[in-house]
């Protein structure tokens, strides 16, 4: 049972306008969706999938026939916990709190970009009025 | 010295340390309700007949050897291994055995994940700790004393169409069984010995350095820096030396299991991509390339190469720093005393490859736990400008 989203649609309206703003962003979306990999984020409890389309510039929300280069999947706080900074990558990985799938070389290209979208995610918790969600 | 908020410590599988013990590979393989093996090996260790021997010892185990891959190189192909995997499949095979070094291994473990859960090695099973279940059992013989693949949850395959080394990891890959014979090293020349000593003295610096070091990890890694600097050039000088060789054996099997744990660093990123680009032996690329990469580090965790020099008999200072320092002097002690190479000029590296190698760097899995966080190539070129 998720601390932080109630269902599937709660946990879309937050990191789905949160994806738009990162590739919207003049600082961020370059850097991350400069990276030209396509990638799937698969969440759980609740249910939800968005995939970023780097070479298209797109980010689809819930089931695509658009075939990812690297997969990651994780539960939604997990996710949430992510986009805050709280999360030791490596130390996830090994515990399996995030699989992911695809070479290895694409997930060491992106990491780093995303590095930068943290502080992001803080600041839109606040602004959507989710500021107590930051103390997960 | 402070703890990691969290970690675990995973080890899958029974070594059995011994003179001959290679000839208990049947006896152990039966162990694992094996009826018919692949073995797996190389021509060099083919014609010194260690693979033969493993062969006969599961022969009078009442195991067949069903399947015999002999021709192992020096860096496997995704494609040979996705074919060692269907032709173990038709026959039949229920284990597999590597004898061998590090690439021979590593062929092993990733044919065993083929045979196990099918599917295409680079399309469907790339990826970190994705395998969720137990593969089919494997024994590990190694005939080299570096990688410590024969305890390792890790395999390095070469993805030709990619021209590069990719890792494959999960706790599942580690062999359930490591034999740790010393006499099927006695025969390795003293060029070989070094590097793949340097190899895994690599391997243990590194996991002290890691972003993911922790305390069971470090105790195997000091150890293995303590073994390493007194017996690797022993073993160098007398190959026929065989406590030297059982002592690099045991080394290069414990810094297996403290790096499989806590992970490396760049020195890691570098070698795979001089090995992929360049074509320069892993071992050998990884002693090139660890005092500049520990002095590339050494703001960010004194501390931490101050437990190799102690290791390597350095009494404490008081100043970790200096202590810091001295474990580097001793590292490039230890590489001129087994008499390797120091710059990537003398072992065929061009100057025009250093920024692809920087760039390929970059991809690589290993920088991510580096103690200093490495963001962009200049970073990557300043230490292979420094060691060209």
């Amino acid at each position: 049972m998720s601390e932080i989203f109630k269902d599937s649609e709660h946990f879309y309206s937050v990191l789905y306008p949160f994806f738009l703003k990162l590739r919207d962003d003049p600082k961020m979306g370059p850097a991350v969706f400069g990276s030209g990999l396509i990638v799937r984020f698969e969440y759980h409890d609740p249910e939800a999938e968005i995939t970023i389309d780097c070479p298209n510039n797109e980010v689809i929300k819930g089931e695509t026939d658009v075939k990812p280069v690297l997969t990651m999947t994780m539960k939604a706080d997990v996710a949430h916990k992510f986009w805050l900074g709280k999360i030791n990558l490596a130390m996830a990985l090994v515990k399996r709190d995030i699989v992911s799938k695809g070479p290895m070389s694409a997930a060491m290209k992106l990491l780093p970009r995303i590095k930068g979208a943290y502080p992001m995610y803080n600041d839109y918790l606040v602004e959507i009025g989710m500021a107590d969600a930051r103390n997960a | 010295m402070k703890l990691p908020e969290y970690f675990e410590f995973h080890d899958r599988t029974k070594v059995i340390y011994g003179q001959g013990t290679i000839k208990q590979t049947g006896e152990e393989a039966q162990k694992l309700a094996g009826t018919k093996a692949l073995v797996v090996t190389d021509q060099p260790i083919k014609k010194l007949g260690f693979a033969d021997t493993a062969a006969a010892s599961l022969d009078k185990s009442g195991i067949e050897t069903a399947l015999l891959i002999d021709d192992v190189p020096q860096d496997s192909d995704a494609d040979m291994i996705n074919d060692i995997a269907a032709r173990a499949k038709a026959a039949g095979v229920d284990i597999c055995i590597a004898v061998g070094g590090g690439s021979v291994i590593d062929t092993t473990k990733m044919s065993n994940l083929i045979l196990s859960e099918g599917g295409d090695l680079l399309a469907d099973h790339q990826g970190t700790f994705l395998q969720s279940r137990p593969l089919g059992p494997m024994i590990a013989v190694p005939t080299t004393a570096g990688t410590g693949s024969e305890v390792t949850f890790a395999a390095v395959i070469k993805s030709k169409a990619q021209n590069m080394k990719v890792s494959f990891v999960s706790h599942f890959f580690a062999p359930n069984t490591a034999i740790l014979d010393p006499e099927v090293t006695l025969t390795l020349p003293p060029t070989l010995t070094a590097g793949t000593g340097m190899d895994a003295f690599t391997h243990a610096v590194e996991s002290l350095h890691s972003l993911q070091s922790q305390p069971i990890a470090d105790a195997l890694a000091a150890d293995a820096v303590r073994r390493i600097y007194e017996y690797l050039p022993k073993a160098v000088e007398d190959g026929s030396n065989i406590d030297a060789r059982g002592q690099m054996l045991i080394a290069s099997c414990i810094a297996g299991l403290a790096f499989s744990n806590a992970l490396v660093g760049i020195v890691h990123g570098i070698a795979h991509s001089v090995g992929a680009i360049a074509g320069v032996p892993h071992g050998l690329a990884n002693s090139i390339i660890l005092p500049y990469g520990m002095e590339f580090n050494i703001d960010f965790c004194a501390e931490r190469y101050a437990i190799a020099a102690r290791a390597m008999g350095v009494p404490p200072s008081g100043d970790a720093m200096r202590d810091a320092g001295a474990a580097i002097d001793k590292t490039r002690e230890l590489i001129a005393a087994v008499g390797l190479p120091t710059k990537l000029s003398e072992v065929g590296v061009r100057e025009d490859q250093l920024d692809s190698i920087a760039d390929l760097t970059l991809g690589d899995g290993t920088v991510f736990t580096n103690p200093r966080m490495v963001c962009d190539t200049d970073e990557v070129l300043e230490i292979l400008k420094k060691a060209f």
